[in-house]
């Protein structure tokens, strides 16, 4: 067997690892803020707009792929989270590919151990893992100089920015420099083509739909998070720097891989500049100077996904991209010692990864007693292959029956508010009644008030009308209760408590007494 | 750097780096053994025979509360105390149903 062929077994072997450990690790996973996105995806096919009726917090393709997904699977959630690990792990084993294919790294054997003890399992059902997979095809593309790579390397890159729509700017640009720097034939051009279709057609759809004012709102949305933290983009710049070098520098053996992603961009950095300013170039060939110049530009560019939060899941899912240059520095500069180094930096990595316990680079490792356990529901087809503690099963399916017997027996009740930060609420209760919240999840608190102000949803207007017109239910936290006495009159409703769970806490739900008559 | 130094730490690369390497291991396996009774503890601390443990403790302590009877010092005592408890959580009790 010759080394392609360890080097391909290898590599395969890290790609089932990364995604069987994905998908079981999903299995117990209680995380509703991320996972009640997919309620977008949910309702892409119905005669809801996009944009316009219900919020799309990414990009529209991620939105839509989650939509093939679920209406393949009869709506199982848990198959966005298999989504996610399939592209997460398919671009590691891609990435580790075109080190050892296509620039000949020798010490690609240590690469996929290094990506996977960085992040071994994906965490959330979140668009970065799709971008990561697109971008990583698009560099397949630039490198392997077939007939048409330029369209595809254009077209893949497009497809990324409408997966995570931010990057098109930095998208644009990326293809302008490949195009500056291949600029020879009249087949360069194939590049701005490919990046044109996909971008052409999401915006037709728009034009047809008459959406374009409501996609608008979610592309500002980052105007919000500078909001949020009350910080100016240049302040939130200075901040990360401050964040990011101290998580690395005092961090270094709690969380190694902080201080990896600071290593990655410094090298990159220094490629890149060296690229542009120095006139001896770092390798012998001239194609070898323009493919890692182009790659470290993509990986400088993708830690713009990093500027809001500094989580591993995110440096894993672009940034991750310049290893190939640390593991080739490497090899180049310290031709004798480089295994000891690699083996140093695969412990460092490995003592906090390899792990028993949820660590920030894996954030939902199982308890031993959740394992152990925690047990199937079939009641809600959403839920049907979640693993879940019996106390959060007796609230997700009380939810369900008293959402279902609401909408049976009061039919003067139309309309729900989820005024939790609970997203599974929403989905459940959509399948039954309607909704004039935008976002899935709402709490008394800054982020969700300025993002429901962005979109000119009042909160406490919807609850005045309930209130007003007794047409709708409303869940909450028991804690919110004091401040709902102020905007309900409970001598006309009452409300209803759900069991206590350590993962929910105490919902209840408000009712008019008209209806709760009736149910109980 | 000096050539003799460079030398001199040239020829113990290999053990530099033995050492360090080592070192990593001895890390890795406590942080390894700390993770997994950490996991062990937090999953006892969620079990429901830790919850139920819980209750039987707190009967026991009620029981044993109420065996016997109280001395003049700790009349003083815990009347001194459930006034002071009784003080702050009076709108609470105010608020509650017969």
């Amino acid at each position: 067997m010759n080394s392609k062929k360890y080097f391909l077994i290898f590599n395969v072997i890290f790609f089932f690892l990364s995604f069987i450990g994905s998908v079981y690790q999903s299995f117990y996973i209680y995380d509703p803020f991320h996972w009640g996105l997919a309620q977008s995806s949910l309702e892409l096919f119905s005669s809801s707009k996009p944009y316009k009726d219900f919020f799309i917090h990414y990009g529209f393709l991620y939105t839509l792929t989650n939509s093939i997904i679920l209406e393949l699977t009869n709506q199982n959630l848990i198959s966005t989270m298999y989504l996610s690990a399939f592209f997460f792990s398919i671009a590691n084993f891609l990435l580790c590919y075109i080190a050892f294919e296509n620039f000949k790294i020798k010490a690609s054997y240590f690469l996929p151990i290094l990506i996977f003890l960085a992040h071994p399992f994906a965490n959330h059902p979140w668009y970065n893992y799709q971008f990561y997979f697109l971008i990583t095809v698009s560099i397949y593309f630039f490198l392997n100089e077939k007939k048409y790579s330029l369209f595809f390397t254009g077209l893949f890159v497009s497809l990324s920015c409408l997966v995570y729509e931010n990057f098109i700017y930095l998208g644009f640009i990326l293809v302008s420099i490949i195009f500056y720097l291949k600029n020879k034939t009249i087949k360069s051009y194939l590049i701005f083509l490919g990046f044109l279709i996909p971008q052409l057609i999401f915006h037709t759809y728009l034009l047809i739909y008459n959406l374009h004012d409501y996609w608008l709102k979610t592309f500002w949305l980052n105007e919000i998070f500078l909001k949020i933290y009350d910080l100016t983009f240049f302040e939130l710049v200075i901040r990360y720097f401050e964040i990011f070098l101290s998580k690395s520098l005092f961090s270094f053996f709690t969380h190694p891989y902080y201080f990896l992603f600071l290593l990655i961009f410094v090298l990159n950095f220094y490629n890149f500049l060296n690229f542009i300013f120095v006139k001896k170039k770092l390798y012998t060939t001239e194609k070898n100077n323009i493919y890692f110049f182009v790659l470290s530009l993509i990986c400088l560019f993708t830690y713009a996904s990093t500027l809001h939060k500094l989580n591993i899941f995110r440096f894993s899912t672009g940034p991750i991209i310049g290893i190939l240059f640390l593991v080739y520095f490497i090899e180049q500069k310290f031709p004798q010692d480089k295994n000891y180094i690699l083996i140093l930096i695969v412990l460092l990595l490995g003592s906090a990864s390899l792990v028993p316990l949820k660590q920030e680079n894996n954030r939902f490792f199982p308890l031993f007693e959740d394992l152990k356990n925690n047990y199937n529901s079939t009641q809600i087809k959403f839920f049907r292959h979640q693993k879940w503690r019996n106390e959060t099963w007796n609230v997700i399916n009380a939810i369900e029956n008293q959402s279902k017997s609401i909408a049976k027996t009061c039919k003067e009740i139309t309309r729900f508010i989820n005024y939790t930060e609970d997203a599974f609420i929403y989905i459940i209760a959509k399948q039954y009644l309607d909704s004039d919240q935008y976002l899935f999840w709402y709490q008394n608190k800054k982020y969700h008030k300025l993002l429901s102000e962005h979109f000119n949803v009042e909160m406490d207007e919807l609850v005045n009308n309930v209130n007003k017109f007794e047409n709708g239910i409303i869940f909450f936290n028991l804690k919110d209760l004091n401040s709902f006495k102020e905007k309900i009159n409970f001598s006309k409703f009452s409300f209803v408590e759900f069991t206590y769970s350590y993962q929910q806490k105490r919902k209840g739900i408000i009712v008019p007494d008209s209806c709760l008559k009736k149910i109980l | 750097m000096p050539n003799n130094i460079k030398k001199a730490i040239g020829g113990k690369r290999k053990f530099i780096y033995l050492v360090l390497i080592f070192i990593i291991l001895i890390y890795f396996s406590v942080n390894f053994i700390q993770s997994f009774f950490q996991n062990k503890v937090l999953s006892i601390l969620n079990s429901p025979r830790f919850e139920n443990f819980i209750i039987l403790k707190a009967e026991g302590y009620l029981e044993k509360l109420g065996d016997g009877e109280l001395t003049e010092k700790e009349i003083e005592y815990y009347s001194n105390l459930l006034n002071r408890i009784n003080e702050k959580f009076k709108p609470v009790l105010d608020k509650l149903e017969n």
